[in-house]
C-alpha cells in the first residue's frame, strides 16, 4: 500500500513528462521555425497586456492590507470564565443586550440551533429582580481583515420559565487569496516559510448573564454555564 | 595554392546558435502551448480550505501560478535532454562545426530559453490574477502582502532564469551522458528513478540540503555564482563526455 | 599538395578492422573515384576524412591538419551522403540560407538554378522527400558550398538515371570551373569512369590499388584461348579472372605485366582490352570463379 502511494506521483510525473515529450515532437512538425516565433510573440504580447490591466485596474488593490482595528493580542473572554477577569473591562466586544423580568424559582436553559455549535455561558448572580443578558463577541480575522461584522449574533428568548438561547443561522463567508510565486521570496530572509494563502484568528464569544440571587437555574442540555463570582 | 577557408569557433558558434534558433523553435511554440494548460489548471485555485467555527464557516481559495513554475522546469529539462538526443546532434553537424562549437551554442540556446522561459514564467502570474479577477472568481480577494511591487517581479524572473538554467544545463549533462552507450537511454532513468524511490524511502535529507544549498542563499550573488557555477561544470562534463562522441553514426 | 594523407590507418569497428592499415595520399585539384564492394570501408575512410569519426591508429591529415573536431578541417571539408540530416523545421529553402551562412565560398546562384532546374519547392520538408530528390538536394549542397574538398559518398542512390547524367554533368561542369579536390564513393564505376582522373580502389579496409585512369587502363588485358594453353600460360602468373566460356575456350584476366602480348598473338590467343569497371568488379571478387562456382 505505502509502495503504490509512493509510486503514484511518480508514475504521474513519469507521465506528465511523456506527455510533454510527445507533445512536444507534434508540435515540431506542426509548427515551422515561423510559427513558433509568432506563438512567443503572440504570448509575450499577451502577458505585457495582461502586466498593463493588472496595474492599472483594481486586481492589484490589497483589500485589507490590515484593518484599522486589527489587534493580534485582543482580549481573550474565556478569561471572564476562567480567570476571574471582569465583564466591564469587555464593554467593546459587547453585540447585544437583552433583560427579562422574572418571577419564577427556577430557570431552565435551552438551546436552539445547530448541536455542533456551543456557547460559553457565564452566569453571576445579582440583587435584582430581571434576567440581564448580554452577548460578546471578539473580532475575527480572516488575512488581517475583520469579518465580525458577518457573524449573526445570538437570541434571547424567555418562555415562562425557559430561557431559550437561540443559535444564529450559520454563515458562510467565501475568499480568495493569491500568493506570491516563489523566486520572488527568492532574495527575502525567511523565504523557507511559505504563505498558505490564508490566515484565520477566530475570535471568541461569551453569553453573560445575571440572575438574581433567589433563581435556581439548570438545563437538559451540556450547556457549559460556569458560574462567576462577584 | 587553394584558398582555404579559415573560421574561428567564436564565428561558428555564432552562426551555429543562429541556425539553432530556427530548428529548435518548436522549442519555444512548446513553452507558450505548456504555460497556457498550466495557466487554465491553476483557474480552479491551487489550495483551498475551509474552517469552522462559531456558527461562521470560512472558505478560501488560493490562487498561484506554481502549475506554470514547475511545468516551465519539467519543460526546459526535457528539451535540454532532447537537444542531446542522437537525432538533432546530427543536424548539428550538418554544416561546420565540431564538438565544442556545437556544445557551446547549445549553451547558448539553453540560455536563451532559460531567459524566455523565465521572463514568461513570472509575467505568467500577471495574466493568470487578471483572468481570476476579471472572469472567474466573484469572491472579495483578501490578504496581505500579495501585490506584485517592481522588485518582486524582478527578483523573480532573476530567480526563476537561474533555476531554468540549473535545470536546463542539468538535464543536457544527463542527456549527454546518455549517449554514451546505447544501454545507457534505458539504464539512467531507471537510476533516476531507483534514486528518487531512495531518496523517499530513507527519508534522506539530500533534497533538504539542495534546497537550503540553492533556495536559501537570499544573497543574491552568492545565489547566481552557485547556480553559474554549477552549470559551468555541468557543460564542462557534457563537453568531457561528447569529445569521443562521433557524429554521423 | 596533398590534401590527403593517410598512413596506416586504422580504424576498428567491434572485432571488424573497417580500415586496415590504408595509406594514401590525394593531391590537390583531382577527382578520385573510390571504389569498392558494399563494407570495403569506403564510408568509413571518408567520416574520417571528414572529421565525423576518429581512427584508431594510423596517422590522418586534411589540409595538414588532424581532422577529427577540427573546425578547419570542417569549414573546407563537405561530405555527402543519403544521409545528411535537416531538421524537420526547415524548409528546403531555409536549408540552403543555412548553408550560405556557414560556406565562405557558397555560391548561392549555383544553388538557385539547380534547385530550379530539378524542381524543388521551397517549402518542401526534407525528410519528406523521396529518397532520389534527396540525393539530388543533398548534391546541390555538396557543389554549391565550393568546399576545398567536396566527398560524395554513393551520391546517385535513388536517383533517375537521367536525373544521374545530370549530376555527373554537373559535377564536371563545376569542377572544371572551379576546380578542387573531389572523392566520390561508388561501387559501380563505370557510371563515373569518364569523370575520373584517378581511381582508389580498396578492399576489406586495405588499398588495393590508387591509379591515374590512363594506369587502370593498361592495367590488365583479356586473353581468351583453348583452355588448355591458357591454363598453360597463366600458371605462375596472378589471373584476376577466369571464366570458361564455350567447350573448350577460356576467358581470363591477367595483369598486363606479365603477359608477353605478341607472343600470346602467335599463339591463337585474342588479347582484348578490358573495361575499367570490369576489371574492379573482377578484382574485388573474392573467389576467382565468381557466383558460377558457388552452383558447381
Amino acid at each position: 500500500m505505502s509502495i503504490i502511494s509512493m509510486l503514484l506521483p511518480l508514475i504521474i510525473f513519469v507521465f506528465i513528462i511523456l506527455v510533454i515529450a510527445v507533445a512536444a515532437g507534434k508540435l515540431s512538425k506542426l509548427f515551422t521555425a515561423k510559427r513558433g516565433y509568432w506563438m512567443l510573440f503572440g504570448y509575450s504580447l499577451l502577458l505585457i497586456i495582461s502586466v498593463g490591466v493588472y496595474y492599472f485596474s483594481a486586481v492589484s488593490e490589497e483589500e485589507g492590507v490590515q484593518s484599522k482595528d486589527f489587534d493580534m493580542n485582543r482580549d481573550d473572554l474565556y478569561n471572564v470564565l476562567y480567570d476571574g477577569a471582569p465583564i466591564e473591562s469587555y464593554q467593546k466586544y459587547l453585540e447585544k443586550e437583552w433583560e427579562f423580568p422574572y418571577e419564577g424559582d427556577t430557570l431552565y436553559f435551552d438551546y436552539l440551533g445547530d448541536d455542533m455549535n456551543t456557547i460559553n455561558v457565564a452566569v453571576e448572580r445579582y440583587d435584582g429582580n430581571s434576567i440581564e443578558a448580554s452577548f460578546y463577541q471578539t473580532p475575527i480575522y480572516v488575512n488581517g481583515e475583520n469579518v465580525r461584522e458577518y457573524m449573526n449574533p445570538i437570541d434571547l428568548q424567555l418562555y415562562s420559565d425557559q430561557l431559550v438561547i437561540e443559535l444564529a443561522e450559520s454563515r458562510e463567508l467565501r475568499f480568495s487569496s493569491f500568493a506570491k510565486e516563489f523566486p520572488m521570496q527568492q532574495f527575502r530572509e525567511g523565504n523557507d516559510d511559505m504563505w498558505s494563502g490564508y490566515e484565520i484568528e477566530w475570535g471568541t464569544q461569551l453569553l453573560y448573564l445575571r440572575i438574581p440571587n433567589g433563581i435556581k437555574t439548570s438545563s437538559n442540555y451540556d450547556i457549559y454555564i460556569e458560574y462567576v463570582s462577584e | 595554392m587553394m584558398s582555404l577557408n579559415k573560421m574561428s569557433l567564436g564565428v561558428i558558434v555564432k552562426k551555429q546558435f543562429q541556425y539553432k534558433l530556427k530548428a529548435y523553435a518548436s522549442v519555444f511554440s512548446s513553452l507558450v502551448v505548456l504555460q497556457i494548460i498550466a495557466i487554465l489548471f491553476s483557474l480552479g485555485g491551487n489550495g483551498s480550505s475551509g474552517s469552522y467555527n462559531n456558527n461562521l464557516s470560512i472558505n478560501t481559495t488560493l490562487y498561484t501560478n506554481t502549475s506554470v513554475l514547475i511545468l516551465t522546469m519539467l519543460w526546459i529539462v526535457i528539451h535540454a535532454i532532447m537537444i542531446t538526443t542522437k537525432a538533432e546532434r546530427e543536424n548539428g553537424f550538418t554544416f561546420v562545426s565540431n564538438q565544442l562549437s556545437n556544445n557551446l551554442s547549445n549553451a547558448l540556446f539553453l540560455l536563451l530559453a532559460s531567459v524566455l522561459g523565465g521572463i514568461t514564467t513570472i509575467l505568467a502570474s500577471f495574466l493568470l490574477r487578471v483572468i481570476v479577477y476579471f472572469f472567474i472568481d466573484t469572491n472579495p480577494i483578501i490578504g496581505t502582502g500579495f501585490t506584485y511591487q517592481l522588485s518582486d517581479v524582478l527578483i523573480g524572473i532573476v530567480a526563476m532564469i537561474f533555476y531554468l538554467i540549473l535545470l536546463g544545463s542539468f538535464g543536457y549533462l544527463l542527456g549527454m551522458i546518455t549517449q554514451l552507450h546505447r544501454m545507457l537511454p534505458v539504464i539512467v532513468p531507471v537510476l533516476v528513478i531507483g534514486m528518487i524511490i531512495t531518496i523517499a524511502q530513507t527519508e534522506s535529507d539530500v533534497i533538504i540540503r539542495l534546497s537550503e544549498f540553492y533556495y536559501q542563499e537570499t544573497n543574491a550573488l552568492f545565489f547566481i555564482l552557485k547556480i553559474l557555477v554549477t552549470s559551468i561544470l555541468c557543460f564542462i562534463g557534457a563537453i568531457l563526455v561528447s569529445h569521443r562522441l562521433e557524429a554521423r553514426r | 599538395m596533398n590534401v590527403v594523407e593517410c598512413k596506416d590507418l586504422t580504424k576498428k569497428q567491434g572485432q571488424l578492422n573497417a580500415l586496415n592499415d590504408l595509406s594514401i595520399t590525394i593531391k590537390e585539384n583531382t577527382i578520385t573515384g573510390l571504389i569498392g564492394r558494399n563494407g570495403a570501408g569506403k564510408t568509413t575512410l571518408l567520416k574520417i576524412l571528414a572529421g565525423y569519426w576518429y581512427e584508431t591508429a594510423g596517422e590522418v591529415r586534411v589540409f595538414n591538419e588532424q581532422p577529427f573536431q577540427s573546425l578547419f578541417v570542417s569549414a573546407n571539408v563537405i561530405y555527402v551522403d543519403d544521409q545528411m540530416s535537416f531538421s524537420g523545421r526547415l524548409t528546403l529553402a531555409d536549408i540552403l540560407k543555412e548553408a550560405n551562412r556557414f560556406y565562405p565560398k557558397w555560391d548561392a546562384k549555383l544553388a538557385e538554378r539547380l534547385f530550379d532546374y530539378f524542381s524543388f519547392q521551397p517549402n518542401q520538408i526534407h525528410i519528406h522527400l523521396s529518397k532520389g530528390k534527396k540525393s539530388t538536394f543533398n548534391m546541390i549542397i555538396g557543389l554549391a558550398s565550393r568546399c576545398a574538398l567536396t566527398m560524395f559518398d554513393e551520391p546517385t542512390t535513388g536517383m533517375d538515371a537521367s536525373v544521374r547524367k545530370d549530376f555527373y554533368r554537373a559535377l564536371l561542369k563545376d569542377y572544371l570551373a572551379h576546380p578542387r579536390t573531389i572523392i566520390i564513393s561508388s561501387h559501380h564505376l563505370e557510371e563515373i569512369e569518364d569523370l575520373l582522373e584517378d581511381v582508389l580502389l580498396i578492399e576489406q579496409g586495405k588499398k588495393y590499388f590508387h591509379l591515374s585512369m590512363d594506369e587502370l587502363k593498361e592495367y590488365a588485358v583479356g586473353l581468351t584461348g583453348r583452355t588448355e594453353i591458357i591454363e598453360q600460360w597463366t600458371a605462375n602468373k596472378e589471373v584476376i579472372y577466369s571464366r570458361q566460356i564455350g567447350k573448350d575456350t577460356t576467358y581470363c584476366v591477367a595483369k598486363r605485366d606479365y603477359i608477353p602480348l605478341e607472343q600470346a598473338k602467335q599463339l591463337g590467343i585474342e588479347v582484348s582490352s578490358i573495361a575499367a569497371s570490369d576489371l574492379c568488379v573482377y578484382l574485388t571478387r573474392k573467389q576467382k570463379g565468381g557466383i558460377d562456382d558457388v552452383f558447381k
